[in-house]
């Protein structure tokens, strides 16, 4: 429950700090105040020992301020309102503070499968058909214990292997079934050794009905991790449990990783999973959409599924920007929306130009034109001389920071008033005269390069 | 001219959304006005250039979410690398209702950062924590050296932040000059927006010399007031500066 003395310290310290020291160290900090102390719970030990070197003073000072009678004792420690933490420290003003422990349970406790992750709204199609088939296959009969799915990132490894998590518990809801990510599985290790509960650690993952390991390449030249992997990997398989795992190449071509462990890993059945292509793309697009409740139009499927060819995570990422930004603009999506909300995916951008200074773009637009520099700094006014100085002073000021009485010093001296009025000749000539247009956008596309 | 010191405290631009000015960015504004009051997403990457306002929005989120009892952090992961070796300050993380994390180019290419970053954004993604992220380019271009990374960089909605036009940048820096009570004519908004590097960090920059110039001076702000400060005092860090 936040305290309404330290709302009341906040105020102060928002306004002695900068915006970026506030919200980084102070924000994060959750208040308790009870018997005579006020708690100050740091997410961890960084946080906790910048705020006690920098901020701490300044904080109990601005607490007795406001509370001279019954100023209660400033404590910082590393804890959680979700998990509350006994005190680790007495006080951090005294020297000999005990070291703060991490509030974490050393045991993870079992941690839930996405619900949505079904074999219902996996779209198939040529290049995971084979994965697919050999998960259910795994998710009815059960056989194939290790059943080891790779592939390039987002496509679908996660989502296969959730699908026989969830397909199992639909049908057996008392299985325990584990789904981590190997470096929840070495971070819980590294807990319980710290702890010194490695036998609880053990004991929970070998008792495990299933357990479902993602990204197992992460497991690379982590020892102690690969050893203990080992032995509830073995201990699993002994109890004819089942195990998945998935990870970014065969077994056999992950480097750091012990060879009796690859080995093990290709005992059950090894299957891959490709880039999707564009009709699985396009399928996988309108399957997201529905069950966003979207309503995506076939000729949007198909721009998007054609520009964004590198894994699912990405289409799903345009299908999110798509429906943001409908919402927002509380229109339905069409295939003008969409080329617009995504056309920094699609053209050559004008992000793609890198950053500029004045220079540059007087080198590349002399050269485009054949006008030497020193012509178009000049007091020539002749229109083969005039117009690219227009056009390479209206670049400098869209695709540079320099301030119009530096872009005017920069050619021949003019001051800022020339450089406006060259920006704005420039930007009417870009809608009437088709030739400054060309050359305009020609320039652009030489300066992305 | 005999200046006397202001206050040793530091003035901030209490910055929030009541000082941003959205310009060609409405759209994204309010995606992200959608997406701090929950119920959809949980992740949201923004980018854009020096200046684009991605750390002022960043920051405006968590001042937004505190006055709405979370508790947000706040990473500008340019800062952390130059005060950690290490990307413990990530660790915990989870325990917070809401993640900004600023600039994430600064950790390209560090093994260590963006392994960690990895884990954080699952760990978050597992806690159903918001998280938003800022860079200079799309996740794509970032040079990350960990592609499982990058793909969960593009999973939520990638948003792209623009400069501010120049009329735009006169009325946020009006805007700017309002939270720290000083009511600048237009003239000299117009001055700083001509004569200054012209990204939004520096013009703000220049804001906070002059109001400081000006308590030290004991000096009423005025254009020649001004142009004598832009002539004589050192220039804030410019942009081709900070990319060097």
């Amino acid at each position: 429950m936040p305290t309404l003395l330290w709302d009341r310290c906040l105020k102060y310290l928002e306004r002695e700090l900068s915006g970026q020291d506030f919200n980084t160290w102070i924000r994060p900090l959750h208040a308790l105040e009870e018997n005579g102390t006020l708690q100050l719970l740091a997410p961890n030990q960084f946080v906790l020992d910048w705020v006690q070197r920098q901020f701490y003073q300044r904080i109990a000072t601005i607490i007795t301020h406001l509370a001279p009678h019954q100023t209660p004792t400033v404590i910082l420690q590393v804890g959680s309102r979700k998990v509350p933490s006994a005190p680790l420290a007495k006080t951090t003003t005294s020297k000999k503070r005990k070291k703060t422990e991490s509030t974490k349970a050393p045991i993870t406790p079992i941690i839930r499968l996405n619900p949505k992750l079904t074999f219902n709204n996996f779209v198939t199609g040529k290049t995971n058909q084979l994965a697919q088939a050999a998960s259910l296959e795994v998710a009815e009969d059960g056989y194939y214990s290790p059943l080891f799915l790779y592939g390039g990132v987002g496509l679908g490894k996660t989502h296969l292997m959730q699908a026989v998590g969830n397909h199992l518990l639909a049908q057996r809801p008392n299985l325990k079934i584990s789904y981590i990510h190997s470096e929840r599985f070495t971070s819980d290790m590294v807990n319980a050794l710290r702890h010194k509960k490695m036998n609880n650690f053990k004991e929970y993952y070998r008792s495990m009905d299933a357990l479902l390991i993602d990204d197992v390449q992460f497991f690379a030249g982590k020892k102690q991790s690969q050893e203990e992997l080992f032995h509830t990997f073995n201990s699993l398989l002994d109890s004819k449990k089942l195990i998945i795992l998935t990870a970014n190449h065969i077994p056999q071509n992950i480097t750091g990783l012990q060879d009796r462990l690859s080995s093990r890993f290709s005992w059950g059945l090894t299957v891959g999973i490709e880039p999707p292509d564009i009709n699985t793309r396009v399928e996988i697009l309108m399957a997201k959409a529905h069950l966003a409740q979207v309503k995506l139009p076939d000729e949007v499927g198909h721009f998007v599924a054609s520009n964004i060819h590198n894994n699912v995570r990405e289409l799903e990422g345009a299908l999110h920007r798509l429906i943001m930004t409908a919402r927002v603009r509380r229109q339905n999506i069409t295939l003008t929306s969409a080329q617009d909300a995504l056309k920094d995916l699609i053209t050559t951008a004008i992000h793609q130009i890198p950053q500029l200074d004045v220079i540059d773009i007087q080198k590349i637009v002399s050269s485009y034109f054949s006008v030497s520099i020193e012509d178009m700094c000049s007091r020539k006014r002749t229109r083969a001389i005039s117009r690219p100085r227009q056009i390479a002073i209206t670049l400098c000021k869209e695709f540079t920071a320099a301030s119009l009485l530096d872009i005017g010093k920069a050619f021949g001296n003019r001051d800022h008033s020339t450089v406006l009025h060259s920006y704005k000749m420039v930007e009417k000539l870009k809608n009437t005269d088709q030739q400054v247009k060309s050359d305009y956008d020609s320039i652009l596309s030489n300066l992305s390069r | 001219m005999a200046s006397q010191l202001p206050l040793n405290i530091t003035l901030n631009d209490n910055i929030s959304f009541a000082n941003y000015l959205p310009g060609p960015n409405q759209v994204v504004y309010e995606v992200i006005h959608q997406f701090i009051e929950g119920g959809g997403e949980t992740y949201l990457y923004l980018w854009g250039g020096i200046g684009t306002g991605k750390s002022h929005l960043l920051q405006a989120i968590c001042q937004y979410a505190a006055q709405h009892n979370q508790l947000p952090g706040y990473i500008p992961l340019q800062q952390c690398i130059a005060i950690a070796t290490d990307p413990a300050m990530l660790e915990g993380m989870e325990q917070l209702d809401f993640v900004c994390l600023d600039d994430i180019e600064a950790i390209c290419g560090m093994d260590a950062w963006e392994q960690k970053l990895f884990q954080l954004f699952n760990i978050l993604k597992e806690h159903s924590v918001p998280l938003i992220i800022t860079g200079n380019v799309p996740p794509n271009e970032l040079n990350l050296t960990l592609n499982d990374l990058v793909s969960r960089l593009n999973w939520g909605g990638v948003f792209q932040l623009q400069s501010l036009e120049d009329e735009d940048k006169i009325q946020a820096l009006q805007k700017h000059a309002k939270t720290r009570g000083l009511n600048l004519p237009d003239s000299i908004t117009h001055y700083l927006v001509s004569h200054c590097s012209r990204d939004m960090q520096t013009l703000i920059e220049w804001l906070q010399k002059i109001d400081y110039a000006s308590l030290a001076m004991k000096r009423k702000i005025t254009l020649p007031f001004v142009r004598d400060l832009l002539k004589n005092a050192a220039p804030p860090l410019s942009i081709d500066r900070r990319r060097r």
